[in-house]
């Protein structure tokens, strides 16, 4: 292989590969690289799984105040009141 | 589940405010009030930390000017008024969001070396059913760790499959800013599963 194995350069091909197809340059030496490089292929392959739980609505994306966030705001609250 | 159960608890401050009809009490304003607040901040703002301090800004801002709440609006009504103007002041500093952006990039560039290799690759994710079933919910928070904007193009594209082309028409971003958004909101949240799902099982 000429050209260096850069995974960030995969990496960036493997996302934009998910928008839309890949010229054929790009996509050969995307293809180069996967064949050579288990991480990058994991790397392929959960993004591939997230979007498939995402759009199966497993991740269901509702927004909640965590506990500890809760804590903290009754705690400042009490402090201002406390103090008038 | 009694989020709006005036029983006094250990602890609670009981004491009534001069000129208030309801006792302020903070636990109770946060219980009845905070999760709806926050999820409107959260909504309009670059992350939790900012939310949360908007809602405190809120709660803070409404005890001190508690005198001017007449009642005839719903307390609810009140707060998301006053929570509703922090938010316009707080995104009036639009350079927020570009320094939540500017800071994911420079990170997503330190997963790698110089020369473009992994620092620390992706971790191998469990196949078991336990495991799936709690992945849902920290994507859901890795999902929430990202810069607000970003994560609502992650979530136009990656979850109601909205063309590329096209959230790059509705967001007025070049084609080639959303790739790199895009990209940067995928790795973070792969990266932040790593951390938050597998955790300590990591390798």
């Amino acid at each position: 292989m000429t050209e260096p194995r850069s995974c960030r350069r995969a990496t960036a091909r493997i996302s934009a590969a998910m928008d839309g197809p890949l010229p054929a340059a790009p996509r050969l030496r995307l293809l180069a690289h996967l064949a050579c490089c288990g991480p990058c292929r994991r790397y392929r392959g959960q993004l591939a799984l997230l979007r498939r739980l995402l759009r199966a609505g497993e991740a269901e994306t509702t927004i909640r105040l965590s506990p500890d966030a809760r804590r903290r705001l009754v705690a400042r609250l009490r402090e201002a009141i406390e103090r008038g | 589940m009694n989020a709006r159960a005036m029983t006094p608890k250990p602890g609670t401050i009981r004491k009534k405010a001069p000129g208030t009809a309801a006792p302020l009490d903070p636990e109770r304003w946060v219980a009845a009030h905070g999760e709806v607040l926050f999820r409107y901040a959260r909504r309009r703002v670059d992350d939790d930390a900012a939310a949360e301090d908007l809602v405190q800004e809120t709660l803070l801002a409404a005890w001190r000017g508690r005198e001017a709440f007449d009642g005839r609006a719903s307390e609810r009504t009140w707060l998301v008024a006053i929570l509703r103007r922090k938010i316009v002041d707080h995104l009036r500093d639009a350079a927020a969001g570009a320094r939540a952006e500017s800071r994911l990039a420079r990170w997503v560039e330190e997963r790698f070396t110089e020369a473009g290799k992994w620092r620390q690759g992706p971790a191998r994710w469990p196949r078991d059913q336990d495991s799936r079933h709690a992945l849902g919910a920290a994507i859901v928070a890795c999902i929430e760790r990202l810069p607000a904007e970003t994560a609502e193009l992650f979530l136009l594209r990656e979850q109601h499959d909205v063309p590329a082309e096209r959230v790059a028409e509705q967001t007025g971003l070049s084609p080639n800013a959303l790739a790199a958004r895009l990209f940067r909101a995928r790795t973070a949240l792969r990266d932040c599963l790593d951390r938050t799902w597998l955790g300590e099982r990591r390798r």
